[in-house]
């Protein structure tokens, strides 16, 4: 079971007594030669990229193998990253690019509407029960949106509704990204319609 | 803000598992000392293919020059299928076959060339 403690904002994992401070000298110590300068690019983001993953996928072990291809990529492509943009957007951008493409060869586990229904609420369980189902049903709507819409949905509320970053991490106009969020919005609502109107957090927030 | 926002704002944190980092620093690691991958053999494909192209050429070049349709004697079919006939050796088509046959022949030569190790060719 997943160790969910918190919520997790993009830059809200600590790294552990990273060697570099700095990740664009721990890059360029190892596009240098220093292999081991990488470890402190790992430790610092490891984090970020698993959570990341999980939200594209929703599975802790798939999550991680996701997260460990980035960094391979991240590794292989260190040279072409230009210093002049932050290194974590760049990061971003191509972990961001890679779990598209794991999910493009996926099977589209998530687009199952009736396995959404099956989480919303019984009439005999809980409220908390029901809030974590409820919650996990958007999540999983989410997941089953059309990836143009699920990757900006995504990336938005991993970078802490930040429209800026989102739209330099996908390499598209500010106004593009707030459109799709949107359409975005709208499609959950419309999926979401019977679960969002008897939803303990609505009766509960009123 | 609506149910949709509050709920994707505070996704739950999974936390890495305790050898993640070992596990990707062993794969990074294993990518830097690998041996670069093997080269294409350009210095002795290169050869062999303008070779091919230079012959396939020729034989093309010799059919259409030597084409003349008002040449070729109307016969009647049952005479045209005899399998082979000397006459036919004549024909810009044949030119053009053997030029081919030939061709593969040397590029099948040329792999099985290649795939000998550098030891035995030098």
């Amino acid at each position: 079971m997943m160790q969910a403690t918190s919520t997790l904002r993009s830059m809200d994992v600590v790294p552990t007594t990273p060697r570099y401070d700095d990740d664009g000298l721990a890059a360029n110590r190892v596009l240098g030669g220093d292999i081991d300068a990488f470890e402190s690019i790992v430790e610092r983001w490891q984090g970020p990229l698993v959570n990341l993953a999980y939200r594209y996928c929703r599975n802790r072990g798939e999550a991680e193998e996701m997260a460990q291809e980035a960094f391979m990529k991240i590794f292989k492509g260190l040279g072409k990253w230009r210093q002049d943009s932050r290194f974590s957007t760049w990061l971003y951008a191509v972990a961001a690019n890679h779990y598209r493409s794991a999910m493009r060869r996926r099977r589209p586990v998530w687009a199952d509407m009736e396995t959404i229904e099956q989480l919303v609420p019984g009439g005999d369980r809980s409220q908390e029960v029901d809030k974590t189902s409820q919650a996990e049903a958007i999540r999983r709507a989410v997941a089953s949106l059309p990836p143009k819409y699920r990757d900006v949905t995504v990336l938005y509320y991993f970078q802490d509704e930040d429209l800026a970053e989102t739209s330099r991490i996908m390499s598209l106009p500010p106004g593009t990204v707030k459109a799709r969020l949107h359409r975005a919005r709208k499609m959950l609502e419309t999926k979401l319609s019977t679960l969002l109107q008897t939803s303990p957090l609505q009766e509960a927030h009123q | 803000m609506s149910d949709i926002d509050r709920i994707l704002s505070a996704d739950p944190v999974i936390e890495p598992s305790a050898n993640f980092a070992a596990r990707v620093m062993g794969q990074v690691r294993e990518e830097a000392t690998a041996p670069p991958p093997i080269e294409f053999p350009w210095r002795r494909f290169l050869p062999v293919a303008i070779t091919c192209a230079a012959v396939l050429l020729i034989a093309v070049g010799l059919a259409v020059a030597n084409f003349d349709p008002t040449a070729v004697p109307v016969q009647p079919e049952a005479e045209l299928l005899p399998a082979f006939d000397v006459a036919l050796l004549s024909q810009p088509s044949a030119i053009a076959a053997i030029a081919l046959i030939g061709s593969l022949l040397v590029a099948w030569l040329a792999t099985r060339f290649a795939a000998l190790p550098s030891r035995e060719l030098f």
